[in-house]
């Protein structure tokens, strides 16, 4: 039966984790995990960062997971979970290691080293240039453009996972996009 | 140059698109038709919007698979604490000795009977009524998903019967009613992204 | 030589599995006089017996099969662990906290 779970609704799987079910939740996490490790990746930069968030988020939502009000939006809630962890992990970092690093905050890949410079070259140029664009773009432009991007949360819900106005994230997201815009254009 | 500016000409601002883009709303939605600036302004952002989805694409294919090791690792790690919930009593021989049973413990029961049955899946089940009190009526709830070519009514009923055995055999509440909800049928298998 | 109690617990017809006594963080060090003999050290009492205002109480959380039927089983449970600790009086505290084939679960073995 275990592998009927990985082809049920999201509300069923939801449903029996918070009724106690791990091998629900389980299946959530492999159903999500990726979801979520990409997003807090973008956010933090590496690998080794998102695998930490996601497994709290995890923990946390095993913990709460019988408050969800609608099971069927879980995947939404783990996202915003992610993103309130990624962000939560950033500013931890910014207080305990401003002074190592002075400036140049842009993390993940500015240099991409896993693709060959020819690979980027034709494939991937675009692509490059939007990652590139994205990590020059200043810090909290650049979290409100992935948190709703990669993370595919409402104004709302960005604006409460930073602490901001609605008003703020979505002239950060503006600004952000115009930059873009205007790197990736120039580009081409 | 598509963007030269945060506020065009025409008065409106790249701000005012990008919202337009996100949420259907502009002030004035006939304008987005005539302004040859706003258009080009749309485009640009629906040409990033692309970008971004590409790159979100990207993103996902190098986190890797759920079933990776690196989700084994994190799985490995949760160390999930078990969900009891209610206490159940049990009947004793000797009025010294407490007995019990974990309402978790009987959710799952209730879970793998319905799991066992062929093309249904348990959802969330719930114990209506006060189980914590011996002989108080108790209400089992249970949402099923059934797997399309399935004949629901006859799994119901089956299903029900099973259910009421295992809850007779496994516990001494005094069940009422065992209420199965079929709440989705699959389709087909689900695609993995 | 971990326990002979639970030993005696486990040949109870239907049980599965005798699972520690007390989560971690309930498990108090000092004042519990346990009455069995812990070898390791770390390994966390599965069934605990401590004195309690001169009686003895015993708490066994246990798995149960599901082709047994549970309340005979917890019933069979507290009589095993009395015989066990007689002549000392003792009032037993059994609870099943899961309801299934043993572990790792045997596949596909649901009648």
């Amino acid at each position: 039966m275990r592998d009927q779970l990985d082809v049920v609704p999201d509300a069923i799987l939801a449903g029996r984790a918070a009724d106690g079910d791990t091998a629900a939740f389980e299946s959530l996490a492999r159903r999500y995990g990726p979801h979520m490790r990409a997003a807090a990746r973008r956010l933090t930069g590496s690998y080794a960062d998102a695998d930490d968030v996601v497994q709290e988020v995890l923990v946390q939502a095993w913990q709460q997971l019988d408050t969800l009000r609608e099971p069927a939006a879980v995947k939404g809630w783990l996202l915003r979970l992610t993103g309130s962890r990624s962000i939560d992990l950033l500013r931890r970092r910014r207080n305990h290691a401003s002074l190592a690093a002075a400036d140049g905050d842009a993390p993940a890949d500015t240099v991409s080293p896993e693709a060959g410079p020819e690979a980027a070259a034709v494939a991937g140029a675009g692509l490059e240039s939007l990652k590139a664009a994205l990590s020059a773009l200043p810090e909290e432009q650049r979290r409100c453009w992935i948190l709703k991007e990669i993370n595919g949360q409402s104004y709302e819900e960005i604006a409460r996972t930073l602490n901001i106005s609605p008003a703020s994230v979505r002239g950060r997201l503006a600004r952000a996009r115009t930059t873009l815009v205007r790197e990736m254009e120039d580009w081409r | 140059m598509s963007m030269p500016n945060d506020t065009f000409e025409c008065g409106h601002t790249i701000e005012e698109l990008s919202l337009y883009l996100d949420t259907g709303e502009f002030p004035d939605p006939a304008h987005l038709e005539s302004c040859p600036e706003c258009r080009n302004g749309l485009d640009s952002l629906r040409r990033l919007a692309a970008a971004g989805g590409e790159l979100f694409a990207s993103d996902l294919a190098a986190a890797g698979s759920g079933n990776d090791d690196w989700m084994k690792d994190i799985l490995a790690n949760l160390a999930l604490e078990l969900r009891p919930g209610r206490s159940i009593p049990l009947r004793s021989d000797d009025p010294a000795d407490t007995l019990s049973e974990t309402e978790g413990s009987i959710l799952a029961l209730v879970r793998s009977v319905a799991d066992s049955l062929p093309g249904a899946v348990a959802g969330k089940v719930r114990l209506d009524g006060d189980v914590t009190v011996p002989g108080s009526p108790v209400a089992v709830r249970l949402d099923l998903a059934v797997l399309f070519g399935h004949a629901l009514m006859p799994s119901a009923a089956s299903l029900r019967q099973d259910l009421a055995e295992a809850l007779a055999r496994h516990t001494e509440l005094n069940i009422a009613a065992i209420d199965i909800t079929i709440t989705d049928v699959i389709e087909a298998p689900r695609e993995e992204k | 030589m971990t326990s002979a109690l639970q030993q005696a617990i486990m040949a109870v017809d239907g049980v599965t599995e005798v699972f520690p006594a007390r989560n971690l963080w309930q498990r108090l060090p000092g004042r519990a006089a346990s009455l069995l003999q812990r070898n390791a050290a770390d390994a966390p009492p599965l069934v605990e017996v401590r004195e309690e205002s001169g009686r003895a109480e015993a708490t066994v959380r246990i798995g149960v099969s599901p082709d047994a039927r549970t309340p005979d089983v917890v019933r069979a449970v507290a009589a095993a662990v009395r015989n066990h600790l007689a002549p000392e009086k003792v009032a037993v505290q059994v609870t099943v906290v899961r309801i299934a084939a043993g572990d790792p679960p045997a596949a596909s073995q649901e009648d």
